[in-house]
C-alpha cells in the first residue's frame, strides 16, 4: 500500500513535532519557531526575546555559525548534522543538532532549520573527544592502517603527527596511504613490506624501526608498533603507535661508538702488553750474552771485539728502554698504571738523580748543580717522580751545548712544590714547543745524532699529571729550557717520609751498573755448595743463566723445562732456591710454586719469578702468591749476580 | 624538485587564481571558515574594472595542506608572509587589499612587514582582538567562549567540512565563470583549522594598528556579531588613515548576504582615491 499524502491540518501537526523548527532570512531574521522550540529554548509568546538565528546560539557556536556554516549555507544551499549549542532564556546551555535547508520563492529566501536535543550523544561525543584529545597529546602518532584486499592502504585514523612527519593531513591519510608510504627510505621499503606481510600472515605483533623523510627534508627514525585485526574480505587493519625514536638511535649509536672504542682500546692493551713479553724474551738473550762476553777474560785483549759487542749491549738497552716506555704510555692512557702517593723527600730524590746521570755530565764537562732546601716535601710516587727527574735531567744533558750548565731546584710555591729542571742548551722554539708533547715527535732531533725516542716528555707529563701534579715548560731558542714539576705538599698529619725511590721491583732495565760484584765473598763463607733449581723452557734463557752461575761456584744449577719436570727434581734433589718462568708448557709459575711448597722442606725455601711480564699486575700477583722478588727479563748481568750472591749468602 | 618558493609552488600552494583584466588588481582574501568561494557573489561585477586575485589560506579550500607549517602559521605573521609571497609571486604592483574578518589583520601585517605592497587596504568586518579586556575593550567575547568554539569545531568536522567534496557551482550571470569559480564550499582541514582559530581568536593584534601607513576602508556591517559596531569603531580610531564605512547590512558576512551594497561602498571608496 502507497504511503498516503500529506493532508489535512499540517500547520498544527507542525507545531506539536517533537522536535524544533525555526525559519530565517538570508540576514538571520528570526520568521518563526514551533512550540517545541520555544518550549526548549523558554521563549514565551508575546515577551521580547532573540531576533535573529545567529542570537539563538550561545557565544562559541555564534562565532562558528556565522563564520562558517551560514556562508556554507548560503553557498550550498544547505547544511546538515551540524552540532551547535543553543542558549536557554535561563541562560544554560542547550546542545542541538541542526539540520538547515534555504529555499528561494517569491516572496524572498527562506531558511528552514530542524533542531534535535543531543543531550546524550552530546555526553558520548564528549568523552571521544577527549580520547581523541589525548591521543593527539601523545608524543608519536596514534593510528589505524587498514590494507584492503587488492593491497591498497588507507589509515582509517592518524593523529596530527603524520602531518609533521609525512606533509599527509589525516583526512588525506583515510583516503589512501600512498603519500605517506612514499616518505619511507627506499633502503627500508622491502623490510617494510615484509615484516608488515609477515605480521599479517601470522597475526602476530608489527614491530619495526624505519627511516622517513617528511616535507621538511629531515630524516627521521620512527618505531612503531601495531597489532593485526582481521576485518572482513581479507581486509586487515592494524592499531599501532609510532614514535620518533632518531634522538635514542643517535644516542645508542655513540654509546656503540664508545663501546667499539673501549674493545679496541683493551685490545690494544692486550697487544702491547703480548708485544713487550715477545719483545723481552729475546732481548734477554742478547743483552745477557752481550754482558757476558764483555767481561769474559778471553775477550778482554781484543778492543775491536769488545767495541762491537758494545754496540749490541747499547742497542739492546735502546730497545729495551722503548719497550719499557711504550709500555708507561699505554698504562697512562689506560688508566691502569698505580701510583702509591706519600710524602716524599724531593731533595734526596734530586740528588739521587743527579748522581745517576753525572758520569753522562761529566763526559760532556756540563756542570751538574742542585739548589734545594735540605728537607723539603711533596705528595707524590717516589719512584715515579725519580723516573720523572733522570727523563729531564736526561734531556737537559742531552740537549745541552759541551761544557754547558744544567740547575735541579725545588721551591715552596704557596701550597706546593715547584721542582725545576733548568738548562743552557739548544733551546725550542715556539713552534716547536706545540709538538712538544706529541708521542715519537722529536722536534727534528731526529736528524741529529742525539738519540731518542720522542716518548719521554709524553711519559712524564702523563705521570706528573697521574700524581696530580702539573709539568710546566718554557724555553728560548740559544738559551736554554726550563721544565717545571708542580706537585702538592703533604698535609702536616702526614710525616713519614718515603726514602726516595725504596722498594722498587727490581726492573732488569735500571741503568744503573754497579760493576762486577765480588764473587770471592761466597765462595769464602760457604761450606756447601748452595743447590739453585731453574724452571725455563726456553733452552736459550737456561744457557744464559748456566753462564751467569759459573761466576759462582759456591752455587750449582739444576735446570727443569716444566712443571712435572720440577717436580721430579725436588724431590730427587731439595733445591735451596727456586728461580721460576711464570709460563710454563705445562702449568704457571705461581700454581707450581704451590705444589712445591707443599714438598718436604720445600715450605721455606726462597723462591724468585723470573719473567718477561712486565706489567705491574703480573708482579703484584706473584709477590702475593709467596714469590719473594720479581725480576723481569731481560736480566741485567750485573744486578742479577748482586742479587743471586745475596739470596745465597743468607 | 620545484622550488619552494617558486613562483610556481606559491601559486599551487595558495591555489592562486587570477581573474579580468585592468589597470588596478584587487587581491579578495577569505576569512576564517571559509575560502575564496564565498567571494564569488561580489567577484562577477568586480571584473568588470579590476583584475581580480583569489586564493585560498594553507589548510582551506584548494591549498596544500602538506605546506602546513605549524610554527609558521602559529601566528597571523606567518599567514601575512603567504599574502605577500603572492603578491611577490605575481609580480603585482601596489594593489588593493580587500580582507575579511581575519584577512583584515592579515593585510595590516603584511603592509606592516613590507610597506608600500597594497596601495589600500578594504577590511570587511576586521577585529584585532576577540576577547574582551576591561575596562576599556570589548572584543565581544570571552576566553571561554572561544575554547568552547575550538571544542565545537572538533564535534562538527566530521559531519561538516570535511566531508564536503568539491563541486562546480554554476553561475547562471556569467555562464563563462563556472569553470572558473570552482568552489569547495568552505572546507577546512580539521587539524589547521584548529590551530587557525587558535592564532586568530586567541590573538592580540591591537598595538599593530597604528603601525599601517596605507590608506584603509573599514566596512562595518551595522549588526555583526563576531566584530561588533565598537571594535569597528576601535579600529577606525587607531589607525592613522582609516575611514569607517558603517553599512545597513547586517550579519558578518556582507559580500555574501548584501553583495549589492558591499559592492557600491567599495565602488565609492576606490573612485574617490582615482582607482
Amino acid at each position: 500500500m502507497p504511503v498516503p499524502a500529506l493532508h489535512g491540518n499540517w500547520l498544527a501537526a507542525i507545531d506539536q513535532l517533537p522536535c524544533g523548527l525555526v525559519q530565517f532570512d538570508d540576514d538571520g531574521r528570526l520568521r518563526s519557531a514551533n512550540r517545541y522550540l520555544r518550549s526548549l529554548l523558554g521563549l514565551e509568546p508575546g515577551q521580547s526575546g532573540p531576533d535573529s538565528f545567529a542570537k539563538l546560539l550561545n557565544p562559541a557556536s555564534r562565532i562558528l555559525y556565522l563564520t562558517g556554516v551560514a556562508a556554507t549555507l548560503k553557498l550550498r544551499g544547505e547544511v546538515s548534522e551540524t552540532y551547535l549549542v543553543m542558549r536557554h532564556s535561563d541562560g544554560s546551555d542547550v546542545p542541538v543538532l541542526v539540520n538547515i535547508s534555504r529555499r528561494t520563492q517569491e516572496d524572498g529566501t527562506l531558511n528552514t532549520a530542524v533542531v534535535l536535543l543531543i543531550r546524550d550523544r552530546k555526553r558520548l561525543e564528549d568523552e571521544l573527544l577527549r580520547a581523541r584529545r589525548s591521543a593527539e597529546q601523545i608524543p608519536g602518532m596514534v593510528f589505524q592502517y587498514l590494507r584492503h584486499a587488492d593491497g591498497r592502504g588507507t589509515f582509517p585514523y592518524a593523529s596530527d603527527a603524520i602531518q609533521e612527519w609525512f606533509g599527509v593531513t589525516p583526512v588525506q591519510a583515510r583516503e589512501s596511504a600512498t603519500a605517506v608510504l612514499a616518505c619511507l627510505h627506499p633502503e627500508d621499503r622491502d623490510a617494510f613490506d615484509t615484516s608488515l606481510a609477515h605480521s599479517a600472515r601470522t597475526s602476530t605483533r608489527w614491530t619495526m624501526q624505519f627511516r622517513v623523510r617528511g616535507p621538511d627534508g629531515r630524516e627521521r627514525w620512527l618505531e612503531a608498533y601495531a597489532s593485526p585485526q582481521p576485518y572482513g574480505r581479507g581486509a586487515i587493519l592494524w592499531h599501532g603507535y609510532a614514535g620518533d625514536v632518531t634522538q635514542r638511535r643517535a644516542l645508542e649509536g655513540s654509546l656503540r661508538d664508545k663501546e667499539i672504542a673501549e674493545r679496541a682500546s683493551q685490545a690494544k692493551s692486550a697487544f702491547l702488553a703480548r708485544a713487550s713479553h715477545e719483545l723481552r724474551t729475546p732481548l734477554n738473550a742478547v743483552l745477557g750474552f752481550a754482558q757476558l762476553l764483555s767481561t769474559d777474560p778471553d775477550l778482554q785483549a781484543n778492543p775491536r771485539q769488545q767495541r762491537h759487542i758494545g754496540f749490541i749491549e747499547a742497542a739492546g738497552r735502546n730497545l729495551l728502554e722503548l719497550i719499557d716506555e711504550v709500555l708507561d704510555i699505554e698504562q697512562i692512557e689506560s688508566g691502569t698504571i698505580e701510583l702509591e702517593l706519600a710524602p716524599i723527600d724531593v731533595g734526596t730524590l734530586m740528588r739521587e738523580s743527579a748522581s745517576l746521570l753525572s758520569l753522562k755530565a761529566a763526559q760532556r764537562s756540563i756542570d751538574l748543580s742542585i739548589r734545594a732546601p735540605q728537607t723539603i716535601l711533596a705528595m707524590g710516587d717516589g719512584t715515579k717522580l725519580l723516573q720523572c727527574l733522570n727523563n729531564l735531567v736526561n734531556n737537559a744533558i742531552k740537549y745541552n751545548v759541551d761544557g754547558g750548565h744544567v740547575t735541579l731546584s725545588a721551591d715552596a710555591d704557596g701550597d706546593r712544590i715547584r721542582i725545576e729542571v733548568r738548562d743552557s742548551g739548544i733551546g725550542m722554539t715556539s713552534e716547536q714547543l706545540e709538538h712538544l708533547f706529541e708521542p715519537f715527535n722529536r722536534l727534528g732531533a731526529e736528524r741529529t745524532r742525539t738519540e731518542g725516542s720522542g716518548l719521554g716528555l709524553v711519559i712524564t707529563r702523563g705521570l706528573v699529571q697521574k700524581m696530580g701534579g702539573h709539568l710546566l715548560v718554557s724555553s728560548e731558542p740559544g738559551v736554554g729550557s726550563c721544565f717545571g714539576i708542580s706537585l702538592a705538599t703533604p698535609c702536616v698529619d702526614q710525616s713519614t717520609t718515603a726514602a726516595g725511590a725504596s722498594g722498587t721491583p727490581s726492573v732488569g732495565s735500571a741503568k744503573q751498573r754497579s760493576g762486577i760484584p765480588d764473587t770471592r765473598a761466597i765462595r769464602a763463607g760457604t761450606t756447601r755448595q748452595r743447590h739453585v733449581l731453574y724452571v725455563e723452557d726456553n733452552p736459550v734463557n737456561t744457557m744464559l743463566m748456566e753462564s751467569i752461575f759459573e761466576r759462582l761456584p759456591a752455587s750449582r744449577l739444576s735446570s727443569a723445562e716444566t712443571g712435572a719436570d720440577a717436580e721430579t727434581r725436588t724431590l730427587a734433589d731439595p733445591p735451596d732456591l727456586l728461580l721460576l718462568d711464570m709460563q710454563l708448557p705445562d702449568t704457571d709459575g705461581i700454581a707450581l710454586l704451590a705444589r712445591l711448597r707443599g714438598f718436604p722442606g720445600m715450605r721455606e725455601v726462597p723462591a724468585v719469578a723470573v719473567s718477561a711480564d712486565a706489567l705491574p699486575e703480573g708482579i703484584e700477583a706473584a709477590r702475593s702468591a709467596g714469590f719473594s722478588d720479581y725480576w723481569v727479563k731481560p736480566l741485567d748481568l750485573d744486578r742479577t749476580l748482586g742479587q743471586l750472591m745475596k739470596l745465597l749468602s743468607d | 624538485m620545484q622550488h619552494p618558493n617558486s613562483a610556481q609552488a606559491i601559486i599551487a600552494r595558495n591555489n592562486v587564481r587570477q581573474l579580468g583584466q585592468g589597470p588596478v588588481t584587487l587581491v579578495l582574501a577569505h576569512g576564517f571558515g571559509c575560502d575564496q568561494s564565498m567571494w564569488r557573489f561580489v567577484a562577477p561585477t568586480l571584473l568588470d574594472r579590476y583584475r581580480v586575485v583569489l586564493f585560498d589560506y594553507v589548510g582551506s579550500g584548494r591549498s596544500l595542506p602538506a605546506a602546513y607549517d605549524p610554527r609558521r602559521y602559529a601566528s597571523l605573521d606567518g599567514y601575512a608572509q603567504d599574502v605577500i609571497e603572492i603578491c611577490t609571486a605575481l609580480d603585482l604592483q601596489a594593489p588593493v587589499f580587500v580582507g575579511h574578518s581575519a584577512s583584515g589583520m592579515i593585510g595590516a601585517l603584511a603592509a606592516i612587514a613590507q610597506p608600500g605592497i597594497f596601495s589600500h587596504l578594504i577590511m570587511v568586518g576586521p577585529s584585532p582582538r576577540y576577547i574582551n579586556d576591561p575596562p576599556d575593550y570589548v572584543g565581544g567575547f570571552e576566553r571561554a567562549d572561544i575554547e568552547a568554539m575550538l571544542d565545537m569545531m572538533e564535534h562538527n568536522f566530521v559531519g561538516w567540512s570535511d566531508a564536503m567534496a568539491p563541486v562546480i557551482m554554476g553561475n547562471e550571470d556569467r555562464p563563462e565563470l563556472s569553470q572558473e569559480l570552482v568552489t569547495s564550499f568552505c572546507s577546512m582541514d580539521r587539524s589547521i583549522a584548529r590551530r587557525w582559530a587558535r592564532a586568530i581568536f586567541l590573538g592580540d593584534n591591537r598595538d599593530d594598528l597604528p603601525r599601517v601607513n596605507v590608506p584603509t576602508l573599514v566596512m562595518q556591517s551595522v549588526d555583526d556579531a563576531i566584530a561588533p559596531l565598537s571594535v569597528g569603531e576601535y579600529v577606525h580610531a587607531r589607525l592613522p588613515q582609516g575611514t569607517l564605512h558603517v553599512m545597513k547590512a547586517s550579519g558578518h558576512c556582507p559580500h555574501m548576504s548584501d553583495p549589492d551594497e558591499v559592492l557600491e561602498v567599495m565602488g565609492a571608496y576606490l573612485a574617490r582615491h582615482g582607482l
